[in-house]
């Protein structure tokens, strides 16, 4: 129904607005006239699901359950029951142990009883689902995916425990309840456990993970060193977003059913460590020819930091071009640099590299602060977490599997998936076209097979081929709800 | 001083009895099952096919529905016309599903061609990433620069110790040698043209401000009265017709969008100036496939489609947008509110259900998800799009065409590191 005259009365505004009112200006004066209204507080806090305000480091064991629902009357019980246990962001409403969050997907608020109506302004991207989006998001082989070729992920449980047999008790709770509800449950995700606690978490390739996050304002006063502030509304619904504006909240009836809630984003992203590894190795090895074991291993160490952006420690190859240099890891440097003034042209950090790609900072065109404009636009908070053992380093470096299955669960936080995860991943991270670049996708999430170049001077270094270093085992697009709103769905 | 790209917009009246028909063959040409594809057109840059309905009009009846075929060429339209009648006659399948179509199609050139110039509409604006630079040109220079690649991958070891001047001169000696079909000459586009254009552009200026300040609080006054009044199109994004299907592949993408143009001769008249100053930008500034800091747009146009009725308070006036651009969907409407929003609400904001406006630049597409709603309600799906450069972005394009210039030039140290650094 093109050209609509008639302004959308699901797209008020948290405070009950008339329709002459929806016009934007207006909107914009009432939200920057109230300054609590810019982020989560008091009541609000209690109302986010914790995983919004914490990656529940100190649970360091987790494990994601996937179920399809089945009678809706039988589902809104088993939620009803689950609302209560759904961990808040408040400290003091949390328990001693055990961590809860539970999303649900279009498909399985449909199964909720929740009306189309409602379901309806859900995001797009949402509603299509993952299985379907995979040629945006250049997954090759979506009809290989192990979780949610079918439709099927309705229900995703979160549980986090302080030690493995917390973790199992949790986990028997949950799938017997859901069993009991008439759920069909797809077999259970364990993570891979957290190591040291505080300090950064290596992925599978061995390199720090998680530096560079959003801070979400609200629960901690100040950012912690490696987070900076963006905007509530980027991260939960019913806050003012980076535009300025009320990000669209689904409401049922009078019940505006997003505010405080989320979208959630979950991919089971396969890792080939030994082929990461084992080509970074030969690589080496074919330019340096048959020398020195030592260089040839600190070439490939060099050629991984370079796909990845990072050296291992997580220092930024702008800052430490030539070797990994923990005076680049320190809280004040590890994430508060630019590419443009000092390495426009990827000398040190190539602009083909994954960190770059995900986050191109200062460097996506244009001015300083008008590439810093559009990056702060496409922030997403990282949640995830590995499973699967880890790789022997010596194996790795030979190129030698091991037979098991290893990898990241990607999981993240935004309101809008289409500007969020969905974004990043096609218009940065596999774009071959990314930051003036030839048919070349991301060397470690792209879909392999395109060439990576390697600035240098006085002639840049190309690798002709990289094979896929990760591959996409599947996933879905969900809806993190508030408890007052898993309350309300659980009501019908 | 020529201008190699042109852009061409014709819009035919469908013949309502053969719509199906229409609708069959380009299908069948969007599925390259055609004895026709546009592939076979004559040094195209891009081109599509696409049918403008007119499904829920706002007051009156409902506009017949419209053939348009959308082209990027080089040279004039007579020199373009004619090559298409010579190479690729059997467009006559698509056209002769129109109203008043000449019974002999392209055989009866001199018919043929007045039909068609008689259905052209001009460019009201018109940007162009490298307007300049003929099709063969940028096959050219896409060669070359694949053609470096192997010269610079089969020696680098022996290349890399070389200092940068001498480095560049051994390039530019094995291209010359070894591949003597491409053009490695230094000829680029006219900047003097630019030049002179500017300083037009600049007197002419001049001349009207006297007027233009006359007129302007009139004129300000009448649209905030108007703003204050319009309604606008609100709620999430969606995209109900599916469009995405066609849409957010990697590399290039296009759009179509039209949209009646808010009733009334002011807004008509606001358009006009607006679209004018932007084409006059357009082709004497921003001319470098950098559109304040957008670089993802090939080709890209709007077209004022009239309305002839004779009830001028049944007319609606609409206004066509084509784009050829790099990326996702997602992307290019981003980088349009982020980089450009002003430009945009000056044009929509006289559009019908455009987000909210203020005084002609001040918010509408600042509203993001009303934007980007919005955009999707009055996007046409584009039934057949071909592109003649599949694969390359404009940064490649340009960054080609700056890498051919200086091949043949003699440069010294810093510049040959510039250069190399491009490759």
């Amino acid at each position: 129904m093109p050209r609509t005259t008639t302004p959308d009365l699901r797209s008020q505004p948290v405070q009950a607005a008339a329709p002459e009112q929806l016009t934007m200006p207006s909107m914009t004066e009432q939200l920057a006239s109230s300054d609590a209204q810019s982020h989560p507080q008091g009541v609000d806090l209690e109302e986010v699901q914790g995983l919004l305000y914490s990656s529940w480091a100190d649970h360091p064991y987790a494990a994601y359950l996937f179920a399809t629902l089945g009678e809706a009357k039988r589902a809104r019980a088993w939620l009803r029951q689950l609302a209560a246990q759904v961990t808040p962001a408040t400290p003091a409403l949390r328990p001693a142990h055990g961590r809860v969050q539970v999303a649900l997907s279009p498909r399985g608020l449909q199964a909720l009883g929740v009306p189309k109506e409602v379901i309806a302004q859900l995001p797009h991207e949402a509603r299509v689902g993952m299985f379907a989006r995979a040629r945006v998001l250049g997954d090759l082989d979506p009809l290989g995916f192990t979780l949610g070729a079918k439709d099927e992920l309705e229900v995703m449980v979160m549980v986090y425990a302080r030690d493995p047999a917390a973790r199992d008790e949790l986990v028997s709770a949950q799938r017997a309840a859901l069993q009991a509800a008439g759920a069909r449950l797809l077999p259970v995700e364990l993570s891979t456990p957290l190591g040291e606690p505080g300090k950064l978490e290596p992925e599978h390739f061995g390199f720090a993970d998680g530096i560079s996050q959003p801070f979400l304002r609200g629960l901690h006063d100040e950012p912690r060193p490696g987070a900076d502030p963006i905007p509530a509304g980027e991260l939960v619904l019913g806050y003012p977003n980076a535009y300025g504006r009320m990000p669209h909240s689904p409401r049922w009836g009078d019940f505006d059913l997003g505010r405080n809630g989320s979208y959630l984003v979950f991919r089971k992203l396969e890792q080939h460590v030994e082929r990461f590894w084992g080509t970074c190795t030969e690589q080496a090895r074919a330019l340096l020819g048959e020398g020195a074991p030592a260089a040839t291993q600190a070439l490939a160490d060099k050629l991984a930091a370079k796909m990845m952006g990072r050296w291992k420690s997580g220092a930024s190859l702008t800052l430490a071009p030539d070797y990994d240099d923990p005076a680049a890891t320190t809280a004040e440097r590890l994430n508060t640099f630019g590419y443009l003034a000092e390495d426009r042209d990827g000398l040190r950090c190539p602009i083909s590299s994954h960190v770059r790609r995900a986050n191109p900072r200062d460097a996506r065109g244009g001015t300083v602060t008008g590439s810093l404009t559009v990056t702060g636009r496409h922030r997403i908070l990282r949640r995830g977490r590995s499973f699967g053992p880890p790789l022997p380093e010596a194996m790795a470096r030979a190129g030698k599997g091991d037979g098991q299955a290893r990898g990241l669960y990607f999981l993240c936080l935004q309101t809008s998936i289409a500007r969020g995860f969905e974004f990043i991943q096609q218009s940065w991270l596999t774009n071959p076209g990314f930051g003036g670049l030839y048919q070349e996708s991301d060397p470690i999430t792209g879909p392999g097979g395109c060439p990576f170049t390697i600035p240098e001077d006085p002639v840049r270094l190309r690798l002709p081929s990289v094979p896929p270093m990760v591959t996409m085992r599947g996933g879905g697009y969900f809806f993190l709800p508030s408890r007052p709103a898993l309350a309300r769905i659980a009501e019908g | 001083m020529r201008r190699a790209s042109t852009p061409l917009t014709i819009l035919a009246e469908i013949d309502p009895e053969l719509r199906d028909e229409l609708d069959y063959r380009l299908l069948c040409i969007h599925r390259q099952v055609d004895a026709f594809h546009p592939s076979q057109l004559p040094a195209t840059h891009f081109a599509r096919f696409v049918i403008i309905d007119d499904p829920t009009p706002s007051v009156g009846e409902r506009l017949p529905a419209l053939l348009a075929w959308e082209c990027n060429h080089d040279g004039t339209i007579d020199d373009y016309l004619s090559a298409v009648a010579e190479h690729t006659p059997q467009i006559d399948r698509v056209f002769s599903c129109c109203t008043g179509y000449p019974r002999d199609g392209t055989r009866n050139f001199d018919d043929w061609v007045l039909w068609m110039r008689e259905r052209a509409h001009r460019s009201m604006a018109f940007y162009t990433a490298y307007g300049d630079v003929s099709h063969q040109q940028v096959h050219n220079d896409r060669a070359v620069h694949q053609a470096i690649r192997e010269i610079i991958d089969a020696d680098r070891p022996a290349l890399r110790v070389l200092p940068p001047e001498e480095l560049h001169r051994r390039i530019a000696r094995e291209l010359a040698t070894r591949y003597p079909q491409l053009d490695i000459s230094a000829q680029g586009e006219g900047t003097m043209r630019w030049a002179f254009g500017k300083l037009i552009a600049v007197l002419a200026l001049l001349v009207f401000l006297p007027f233009a300040l006359l007129a302007f609080v009139p004129w300000y006054v009448i649209l905030r009265r108007k703003e204050r009044a319009d309604a606008a199109t609100a709620g999430p994004v969606h995209d109900p017709r599916n469009l995405w299907v066609a849409e957010d592949h990697f590399t290039q993408n296009q759009l179509t969008h039209i949209v009646d143009i808010k009733p009334g001769w002011f807004r008509v008249a606001t358009l006009w100036i607006v679209l004018t100053v932007i084409d006059a930008l357009a082709k004497l500034w921003y001319v470098h496939g950098d559109l304040g800091g957008i670089v993802t747009i090939h080709f890209a146009r709007w077209v004022f489609v009239p309305d002839r009725r004779p009830e001028p308070e049944l007319r609606r006036h609409r206004l066509l947008f084509f784009s050829n651009y790099d990326g996702s969907w997602e992307n290019y409407l981003g980088e349009f509110i982020d980089r450009a929003a002003g430009a945009l609400t000056a044009v929509w904001s006289n559009t019908v259900g455009f987000p909210a406006s203020r005084a002609l630049r001040g918010e509408g597409a600042r509203d993001e998800e009303g934007f980007k709603r919005w955009a999707r309600d009055c996007q046409v799906p584009t039934l057949v799009w071909w592109t003649g450069i599949s694969g390359s972005t404009v940064q490649n394009v340009r960054n080609d065409l700056w890498i051919r210039r200086r091949i043949s030039r003699e440069l010294d140290e810093d510049e040959a590191r510039a250069w190399l650094r491009r490759l």
